[in-house]
């Protein structure tokens, strides 16, 4: 449904980004890349401590400006470059192009508010014109929860219906973007279908391109249609879900998605990736996956892989291992520089 | 020593609370289970379907209204407050969060020293064997280090670690994989694989992943509203299940 | 612990207010060996301003202000710090086996707690201390009965919450007694708000005892701060020195008392530096 010539609604290009904690400085981005076509759903996985709410906090201008700082790179959104966006700038674009949901509803909602005040105060002011009860209304008509649920109180809803009040807000100011962090993490298995089934539909209705932030593969790759594979601060490989989900070609996606599909090897064994994801504090040489990986060569150690494409669908990874063995580019040596 | 009966045998154990307004509710309704030696059992449901209340009175933490739960034969509930502590050395948990499940005052030595079997001479030696049992090697580097200075999934090790000190019939592991990443979760299941194929230890797994339920247990219960709905061999009941329940939980899973 | 100086030496205002009750102390052990003057003893003329022989004046029977006050800081000092040892004793353990066993026992301490809080601290002290006539060790005991139901209110809820902690199941799993967990595992990782509160309380002690003391609730023959504040209000338009200089020191202790309280609590609570 995307054409690749559409201007991208998103598009971040080898982002480096650091933050302060406890004096230490966590370099949480190394050379990021991602773009959204509008109207397109595209998912972005990894595991704790890959650096993914990191990079959505930084599209959606939330990292704290006094700890963050954006070393290089950079992040448009509609074409207008947002790295050096000050708080106000920030609002006006979250209050017309950006809106998010995150995992835990009950904490972004005042518990001594009635729900419907709630949705009223996310309705930007330019929109309050044209009736807001009504417009109230058709937002909890659009995310299914019934007029009852209008004069209720937070604690008074399950966590599925938190979650529905949460993306009523988010839809208010009509955005392009929906950034979804987890949304249903805390929920139960029928709750998260729930949930995901009404993503899908409200991003068909409204012509509303996501970003899907989770670590469960199965619910990314069945809500998205692209998929952005992040290690250690870096997105590694990224194209269309079927592609990456039959051809995964970085050691690291491979590892990923036999560990979650929970695959037992032909010894009996449960498929798993070694050691441990390495500390954002430190610097890194090479592939930051190096470490962990079953294919790694001298040259990792000393060169971080370049991005190189694999056949037609825009399908890319960053691994030296995946030009010199068989998955090798269909395409010859496109390759751009890291 | 323990031969042919089950390690752990609930037998028709109710549990009620009450709720928020004050109604009583049946958390586990009327519910059967058992474990044997080195069996590997997974509960599975939904939050609220009483798997976890189920766990607490299988470990004696929470005392049923009626029912029984009988240990290596034994009854829980006829046993003085010290022989009930006894017995509980024989079944372990290893729960969801090691953030929580472990004391944070207290360093990894003295955490498996004081989980150590009365019969354990050698404390030092035998903490450092725990430790490489559960893959932290060389186990002497994690004796002074605090809870806090490991990652996740080296906690959730020691917690295993802890749980295995005492020589355990039993680890009761309750949703203890839910909180690690996925590549560390296939790490701590070889992990627990290992351990059974060693020293023949038994599992009940509570878990609401039904992916690794069917992967990794013998059999499976599936838990709704305080009821087991469906009970049998693990590749069965999550492949071609037979109740409405079990089947609308596989379907809401997204399969990858 | 090394970590806990690092977070207070981060705070200023707790860093300067601990080096000046470590001056307090140093000072009330120090001057009485090498400088062994009866302060009692009449040194000059009566009422006379600070000068370069006596420093910070003298009072209306010639004695030093200096040396008056350099003494007043051991009453001071000691009934704060005694009265907040003995109530968060008393704290600790009452509130920790309330919020451990809950019952009975739990509704009927926090109920005496309760009514403690809402009795009028120190009119009660007062009263009290007129009763039973002066005396430290009595006015030590009656500020710690009536202080003690903060620390226990706040233990209780802090234990109530440690005891729900997954580990502490898991310690009962493993064939421990009750006592040991509450003991061992439970009380250690609750006694953090409690040191704070109890630096708090040092403050509010050494306040009433300023207050009882001008009161005149208090033995002549001892010098207290509070004591030196009533006899000197009598001379306030000819001598402010005899009542300015004991409310300046009281202000600072229990200003520095409250900021050491305020920066270990805040040293002691390392959620608010996550991210």
């Amino acid at each position: 449904m995307t054409s690749p010539q559409a201007k991208p609604l998103v598009e971040i290009s080898d982002l480096h980004l650091s933050y302060t904690m406890q004096r230490a400085t966590i370099q949480a981005s190394r050379g990021a890349s991602l773009t959204i076509a509008p109207g397109e759903a595209v998912g972005l996985v990894g595991e704790s401590g890959s650096g993914k709410s990191t990079l959505a906090r930084a599209l959606l201008g939330l990292n704290d400006p006094k700890s963050t700082r954006i070393d290089s790179g950079s992040i448009f959104v509609d074409g207008t470059d947002v790295t050096r966006f000050g708080e106000r700038d920030w609002r006006v674009l979250r209050g017309s192009s950006l809106s998010m949901v995150f995992q835990d509803p009950l904490s972004f909602l005042n518990p001594v508010m009635r729900i419907d005040r709630q949705i009223v105060e996310a309705i930007p002011k330019s929109m309050r014109a044209e009736g807001v009860s009504e417009r109230v209304d058709d937002l909890l008509r659009l995310v299914k929860l019934p007029q009852a649920a209008r004069r209720s109180y937070p604690h008074e809803l399950s966590g599925g219906m938190r979650q529905r009040v949460l993306l009523a807000m988010a839809l208010a100011s009509k955005p392009k973007l929906l950034v979804a962090d987890e949304p249903t993490t805390a929920l139960d298995v029928t709750t998260q279908a729930e949930i995901m089934d009404l993503l899908g539909e409200l991003r068909q209705r409204l012509g509303m391109a996501m970003l899907l932030i989770s670590h469960d593969l199965g619910l990314v790759s069945k809500a998205c249609e692209r998929i952005y594979v992040m290690y250690a601060g870096r997105t590694v490989e990224w194209g269309p879900g079927s592609s990456i989900l039959k051809t995964p070609a970085h050691p690291y996606t491979k590892g990923l998605f036999d560990s979650a599909r929970a695959l037992r090897l032909p010894n009996g064994l449960f498929a798993t990736i070694g050691g441990d994801v390495p500390n954002l504090a430190h610097k890194i040489e090479g592939c930051p996956f190096r470490m962990r990986c079953p294919l790694a060569m001298p040259k990792c150690t000393t060169m971080s892989p370049a991005t190189q494409v694999l056949g037609q669908d825009g399908h890319w990874v960053r691994c030296w291992a995946a030009q010199d063995s068989g998955i090798a580019p269909a395409q010859g040596n496109d390759v751009k520089n890291a | 020593m323990h031969n042919s009966g089950p390690i752990l045998s609930i037998q028709n154990v109710t549990k009620r609370f009450r709720n928020n307004a004050g109604d009583w509710f049946h958390a586990v309704n009327d519910v059967s289970l058992s474990v044997a030696q080195g069996e590997i059992v997974a509960l599975v449901g939904e939050s609220g379907s009483g798997k976890s209340t189920l766990g607490r009175i299988a470990l004696g933490l929470i005392r049923p209204d009626s029912g029984s739960v009988c240990l290596d034969g034994r009854d829980l509930a006829g046993l003085s407050p010290a022989e009930l502590r006894a017995a509980r050395r024989r079944m372990q948990p290893v729960f969801q969060d090691p953030t929580a499940s472990l004391n944070p005052r207290k360093t990894i030595r003295a955490l498996l020293a004081q989980a150590s079997h009365p019969d354990a001479i050698e404390l030092e030696a035998y903490a450092i064997g725990l430790l490489e049992s559960v893959g932290l090697t060389p186990g002497s580097e994690y004796l002074a280090r605090f809870p806090h200075e490991l990652s996740g999934g080296q906690r959730q090790r020691v917690a295993v670690a802890r749980a295995l000190a005492m020589q355990p019939a039993l680890i009761l592991a309750d949703e203890a994989l839910s909180g690690a990443d996925v590549s560390i979760r296939g790490q701590i299941l070889n992990l627990l694989l290992d351990i059974r194929q060693k020293r023949n230890v038994a599992y009940l797994m509570i878990t609401h992943d039904i992916s690794v339920a069917r992967a990794f247990a013998d059999r499976v219960a599936v838990m709704m509203r305080g009821r087991i709905v469906e009970h049998g061999p693990a590749g069965e009941v999550l492949t071609n299940p037979t109740h409405d329940y079990t089947r609308s939980l596989l379907a809401a899973v997204p399969e990858l | 612990m090394r970590e806990l100086f690092q977070r207070l030496a981060g705070s200023p205002a707790g860093f300067i207010a601990g080096g000046f009750i470590l001056l307090l102390i140093v000072v009330t052990i120090v001057v009485p060996l090498v400088h062994s003057v009866n302060p009692m003893a009449i040194s000059g003329n009566a009422l006379f301003p600070p000068s370069a022989q006596h420093l910070l004046g003298t009072d209306e029977l010639g004695r030093d202000v200096l040396q008056l006050l350099i003494h007043g800081v051991r009453v001071s000092l000691s009934v704060g710090l005694l009265s907040a040892l003995v109530a968060s004793v008393l704290g600790v353990l009452i509130g920790a086996w309330a919020g451990y066993f809950g019952g009975r026992i739990d509704m009927f301490l926090m109920r005496v707690a309760e009514i403690f809080q809402v009795l009028p601290t120190f009119v009660l002290a007062a009263v009290i201390v007129a009763m039973l006539g002066p005396g430290t060790t009595r006015v030590i005991a009656v500020i710690a009965i009536l202080a003690w139901p903060q620390i226990a209110l706040v233990m209780r809820s802090e234990v109530y919450r440690v005891k729900q902690i997954d580990f502490v199941d898991a310690v009962r799993c493993l064939g421990y007694s009750e006592i040991y967990i509450l003991i061992r595992e439970v009380v250690p990782n609750a006694l953090r708000p409690v040191v704070a509160l109890g630096t708090l309380i040092v403050g509010q002690a050494i306040l009433i005892e300023a207050s009882l003391s001008f009161l005149g609730l208090s033995s002549p023959d001892v010098i207290s701060w509070g004591g030196m504040l009533n006899s000197g209000q009598r001379y306030l338009f000819n001598a402010w020195w005899l009542s300015v200089l004991p409310g300046i020191a009281i202000f600072l202790t229990v200003l520095a008392f409250n900021f050491i309280g305020d920066a270990l609590n805040a040293a002691l609570n390392p959620k608010d530096t996550g991210r």
